[in-house]
């Protein structure tokens, strides 16, 4: 009966490790679209509300997450940013970037539902430049779903990774910002007093 | 026993989410260690080598003949917080010292290649000031800038580096203007007399993948050079550089003019191909040499493995051959390895 102990043990630990791992992979979070192309996206049902509610804080997130990114657009209720964010490669002792992302956020609302589409994944490389600092190499640029073609699987899941995440914050924020969650402050403390005079 | 792992695993997978929240994009980014340690043999086909231990082809760096030799050990740090950054950047080996830097005053020799600060006035003003790599040329000190192991006439008679305060303005991605002020002598920590060199670059980028640079570095003791540094990305797989450049000495009629061409094609991820065609005229009636050279990159993560062929011809007999006779050409073969971090 021991032997059951420790057996359902390793494997309630190895679930548990399971999890961690999972929790880790935030390349996940993308998924590939009609046309095989990288996307995050989500179709959000807001029962009661407007369009006109749902693209004013589908416009106020995007002024808040992009500011001079975001692009008018001629689709009535659809918001549209182009931005790029920095990721980083695996180094000993510390993080170095290893290019940047740029991709295009498109929020399309309609009465009772809005969605979201990050996408247009593109990958520019850093190099180092004469001043010690990183800088894309113009002209190269490698589109989201050609990675593999260019770089080892390791290091192709660690970029994915990270441009998964980057996907789970932002879409995190953008859904808070729709439901227009109050966020509760947390009470400051107060700073302690004593009396110095009475000793 | 259960509750235990299970609250284990619940502060595990709450800890790897907060460390991806510390990733958040728009934080400072972190402290970075950069640098390369570079290592090479050649050998001139003549055979000579000079009681210095060099040969023939006057290259900056890849002197030594017949020997495996090292470049050197570069290491760097940096960081930004908010608007203020730094960049310290120093070079140990034969290379980054005695090869390319100003010895001091008792013969010792300092190893910087950048040691700056700048400040970002606005989203598009960015003031700068140190010893910085010069913003003349197209090729550079560090090896992992360069396509070619050997380097260009035009790269060893150029500058290699300004102190000196400097503004950048970027009108937008595809404009920017820097000027500023710098010691009157290249490629010294200290000023010799004043800081009286004036230096400008206008930066371009007329289509996608094309970057050009128009560089101006004037002074009364280091005299005057004009720059035009470009390249253009055509295709995945193609690119095509230029560097051309005329420079006055200083109170006198000599200086140099030249041209190199650069194209270069990637025959898959791992490996490409690179020639360097230059033409290189030394002026007041000085030699003029026509120098070509054949690079492969060989790239395996982060190490690169450079072979490379060259040819120098020249209209006078500037090199020896096998007989320590005067001749027009000399030619020699590199194999580096670059290792960059």
């Amino acid at each position: 009966m021991a032997y059951l102990y420790y057996m359902k043990k390793l494997v309630f630990s190895i679930a548990c490790a399971l999890l961690v791992q999972t929790a880790w992979a935030q390349k996940d979070v993308l998924q590939f679209d009609e046309n095989n192309k990288y996307v995050c996206y989500q179709v959000i049902e807001k029962p009661g509300m407007s369009m006109d509610s749902l693209y004013t804080r589908g416009l106020q997130f995007a002024g808040y997450f992009a500011p001079k990114r975001t692009e008018k657009t001629k689709v009535p209720g659809s918001v549209t940013l182009k931005d790029n964010f920095v990721i980083y490669g695996s180094a000993l002792l510390s993080k170095k970037e290893a290019g940047e992302v740029s991709y295009k956020l498109n929020i399309d609302t309609k009465d009772g539902k809005y969605r979201y589409n990050f996408g247009e994944f593109v990958f520019k490389p850093y190099k180092i430049n004469r001043y010690g600092n990183m800088a894309t190499q113009p002209g190269v640029e490698i589109p989201l779903e050609k990675m593999w073609s260019k770089y080892s699987v390791k290091d192709t899941d660690a970029y994915l990774d990270q441009i998964g995440a980057f996907c789970k914050t932002a879409s995190a924020k953008l859904i808070q910002q729709m439901d227009r969650v109050q966020v509760l402050r947390k009470q400051e403390e107060a700073v302690k007093k004593v009396a110095t005079d009475k000793w | 026993m259960k509750k235990r792992l299970l609250l284990l695993s619940f502060f595990a997978a709450a800890a790897t989410f907060t460390a991806s929240a510390q990733d958040a994009p728009k934080a400072d980014p972190p402290l970075v260690i950069f640098g390369s340690v570079d290592t090479y043999y050649k050998n001139d086909f003549s055979g000579f080598k000079s009681a210095g231990g060099s040969s023939n082809i006057g290259t900056s760096f890849a002197s030594d003949q017949n020997s495996i030799s090292i470049g050197m050990i570069d290491l760097g740090l940096k960081k930004k917080v908010g608007k203020a950054a730094f960049v310290g950047e120093m070079s140990f080996g034969p290379r980054g010292q005695a090869q390319s830097i100003p010895n001091g005053a008792s013969g010792d020799s300092y190893h910087i290649q950048n040691l700056y600060v700048s400040y970002d006035l606005s989203d598009k003003f960015t003031v700068t000031g140190g010893y910085m790599a010069t913003f003349v040329g197209y090729e550079v000190i560090s090896p992992v800038g360069n396509f070619n192991y050997s380097t260009s006439y035009l790269f060893t008679n150029g500058p290699f580096q300004n102190a000196g305060l400097k503004g950048t303005y970027t009108f937008s991605d595809k404009a920017s203007l820097m000027a500023g002020v710098f010691n009157d002598s290249w490629n010294n920590y200290s000023s010799t007399k004043d800081v009286s060199t004036f230096g400008a670059q206008l930066f371009l980028s007329p289509a996608k993948g094309w970057t050009a640079y128009l560089n101006v570095v004037s002074g009364k003791t280091s005299g005057t050079e004009f720059d035009i540094t470009t390249a253009y990305q055509i295709t995945d797989a193609f690119k095509l550089g230029l560097n051309a450049a005329d420079f006055n000495a200083p109170n006198s009629p000599g200086g140099f003019q030249g041209i190199a061409l650069y194209p270069q094609i990637a025959a898959s991820s791992s490996v490409s191909f690179g020639l360097r065609g230059e033409y290189f005229k030394v002026k007041d009636g000085g030699p003029s040499v026509k120098a070509f050279t054949l690079t492969s990159n060989i790239k395996a993560g982060p190490l690169t493995i450079i072979p490379e062929l060259r040819l120098d011809k020249a209209n006078d007999e500037l090199f020896v051959d096998s007989k320590m006779l005067g001749t027009k050409s000399a030619s020699q073969f590199v194999l580096a390895a670059v290792y960059s971090f």
